[in-house]
């Protein structure tokens, strides 16, 4: 795993780089607590319990992507186990869930909640049903919602 | 997944329990659908699951409610199968043991309490991830360095009282434990070591306590439910070298066992660290369908083929010197001496220093691409793993070595198999990777399986830690005079837990009633 390792250091690059994007569309729509929010889960890597708050209480105010992120990131975003299984399974095309606009709610529904592939099935401590709503919101937002995003295949 | 009582639980009782267990926890924290029973199974069953299947779950948020849980399971007789953050992929997930058992989830139970700094110790709920404590680290730019086990989603004290490992000096991490709050199933709360003294002031900071040691008590166990762990971080060393050792051919395992148990005794390599063959690389980075589609395990030709894309050895090992900076040159230069004349070349050691990225250094990152591997064979993936504890000789390593390999050909699986290096043992992984929507090759790699815990056995090597569907054979191999170590647990057992509520059947360990 010493090659994973040493990827490692170019494949935060890489996410950073369209965390930055993210915060600043976030900030362009005048949402400012939130790009603050969405700076610290995503520099802090994330994911990152709050020294006594539980999540659930702290997802209220954060942005969908945010919610995503936090619970899907980890596998889900660039160079992500999920994504590189979907890459090879689906094509390339398919791999970013983010980038997706063929998802629809009981599909990922389903997909969170029974596991899929090899994606084991995630249980509602791990994602609450108003969080898993907050998914689905993100994966499926209209066309007008969604940002023009870099080349993610280089 | 549909409703499975435990074992002479009517239905009343049963929704009973699942009322009061509201009334403590909150309606929204008693998850009993068909939905939740099945996002409790587990993900990666040697088989459909249907030898593990849950009743409900119930996830409390305190120590308080964990003992008004474990008092209303007492009075109605329901088998509670507590999990940390129920990821323990490959050895049943959050799935209990005995089908009907409730999964106590302590997920939501995720603060970290403490971390001092300057005596590099933490105090930790068992709901917090390796994630977690990474990011919490990073974030407040704490110098304390995390070591992390390959599936790195689950629980760090949960993976502690697993005896999980990492490949850091710290990578022992039950031997990193220090104190623990535990409720007991009659309810009652202890803390072991030093935070046996309401006022102590080192719980985190000395292991034994004063009489007894109770924290092994509490790995693998059943006894009772661990609500704090205390636990050591690794102060960041001055610098880092990595190194990538590759080896040619299969026998070449002997030597090299023999070579770094030296350095590992002689405290020049401090790490648990992997050797394991090439199929380690293949499956995180492909799936067997780009090398292979024929039957059986794959030929050597293919393997040959694989080694040449990765330009890695039939073997490889890596790891990581940490220390300061003289330290760290100096032993790097006893490696050199010691392995470069058996290698025939010489060694590039990959150098991080302090204020430079982390991910360059040794430190552990979290990560879960190693979860790659089960989509080797297609499918909905699975993996066990076989790892009995062997001592550290390379005669012994080889013989065992082949002795797996003509197994896994035997079966028609590809050998994937390591050697991780601990202080004065061998932990050998033989993993087995199979696609569980093929009914007869799950089936075949459960006989597989319990194959090799009698090889095993007879040659005198027991397991580390198992699968759920495996504890009670691998327990059966703990024979020295007639299961004495069975009757110790269970005259344990019965004692603090006479109802049996308990995970029932965790490694083995089953009361009377």
């Amino acid at each position: 795993m010493v090659e994973i390792l040493r990827k490692k250091g170019l494949f935060l690059k890489k996410r950073n780089k369209k965390l930055l994007l993210l915060a600043r569309i976030q900030f362009e729509m005048g949402h400012v607590r939130q790009v603050a929010k969405v700076f610290w889960f995503f520099f802090s890597k994330k994911n990152i319990l709050l020294l006594s708050l539980p999540l659930s209480l702290a997802a209220a105010d954060m942005p969908d992507v945010a919610v995503f992120e936090i619970h899907c990131g980890i596998c889900h975003e660039q160079m992500g186990t999920g994504t590189m299984t979907l890459a090879r399974r689906l094509g390339r095309d398919h791999a970013l869930l983010a980038d997706r606009t063929d998802l629809n709610p009981d599909y990922i529904h389903q997909a969170v909640r029974a596991g899929i592939g090899s994606m084991p099935p995630q249980t509602r401590v791990d994602l609450t049903d108003a969080e898993l709503a907050r998914v689905i919101a993100y994966l499926t937002r209209p066309a007008s919602a969604r940002a023009p995003h870099p080349p993610h295949h280089e | 997944m549909k409703l499975t009582l435990p074992s002479g639980v009517t239905a009343a009782t049963f929704s009973q329990a699942l009322r009061a267990f509201a009334e403590v926890v909150g309606q929204d924290w008693v998850l009993a659908t068909d939905e939740d029973r099945g996002t409790y199974m587990d993900a990666y069953a040697v088989g459909d699951g249907s030898d593990h299947v849950p009743s409900a779950a119930v996830a409390p948020q305190s120590v308080e409610e964990i003992q008004a849980i474990l008092r209303i399971a007492n009075e109605h007789k329901i088998p509670l199968w507590p999990v940390s953050r129920g990821k323990n992929l490959g050895y049943g997930e959050a799935a209990p043991l005995l089908s009907g058992s409730i999964v106590l989830d302590l997920g939501r139970m995720n603060r970290v309490l403490d971390i001092n700094e300057k005596t590099g110790t933490a105090l930790l709920e068992p709901g917090v991830s390796f994630f977690d404590l990474y990011g919490l680290l990073r974030q407040q730019n704490i110098p304390l360095w995390l070591s992390v086990p390959g599936n790195a989603w689950g629980s760090v004290i949960g993976n502690a009282l697993e005896r999980g490992l990492g490949y850091t000096p710290y990578g022992d991490h039950t031997s990193k434990l220090c104190g623990l709050e535990v409720v007991l199933p009659s309810g009652d709360l202890v803390r072991t070591g030093m935070g046996a003294m309401a006022n102590s002031t080192s719980w985190q900071n000395y292991q034994h306590g004063f009489g007894p040691g109770w924290d092994q008590m509490f790995v693998q166990s059943n006894f009772g439910v661990v609500t704090k762990g205390g636990f050591w971080l690794m102060p960041e060393p001055e610098a880092t070298l990595r190194v990538t050792i590759d080896l040619p051919q299969p026998d070449d395992i002997g030597w090299f066992i023999d070579e770094m148990t030296q350095l590992r005794l002689r405290g020049v390599i401090e790490q648990p660290f992997v050797c394991g063959n090439y199929l380690r690389q293949a499956t995180v980075f492909s799936e067997r369908e780009d090398w292979y589609r024929g039957p059986g395990a794959i030929p050597d030709a293919v393997g040959a083929q694989i080694r040449q894309q990765f330009k890695t050895g039939w073997w490889s090992a890596g790891f990581t010197l940490f220390g300061y900076e003289e330290v760290v040159q100096a032993n790097a230069k006893i490696i050199r001496r010691v392995l470069e004349p058996r290698l025939g070349h010489t060694l590039k050691f990959e150098a991080w220093h302090r204020g430079q990225p982390i991910e360059r250094s040794g430190a552990g990152v979290p990560d879960l691409l190693s979860l790659q591997i089960v989509n080797w064979r297609g499918g909905r993936g699975g993996h066990v793993g076989f790892s009995p504890v062997m001592p550290p000789d390379g005669k012994l390593a080889l013989a065992q070595f082949r002795k797996m390999k003509a197994r896994f050909d035997e079966f028609g699986f590809d050998y994937y198999g390591s050697f991780t290096l601990g202080h004065r043992h061998i932990n050998n992984v033989n993993l087995i990777i199979y696609d569980r929507d093929d009914a007869a090759m799950t089936a075949s790699a459960r006989k597989l399986f319990a194959t090799m815990v009698d090889d095993a056995a007879r040659d005198g090597y027991g397991e580390y830690r198992t699968h759920l569907s495996f504890m009670q054979q691998v327990a059966d191999s703990f024979d020295f005079n007639g299961h004495a170590l069975a009757r110790l647990n269970a005259t344990v057992k019965n004692a603090l837990d006479p109802n049996g509520i308990l995970a029932p059947g965790k490694n083995g360990i089953w009361s009377k009633s």
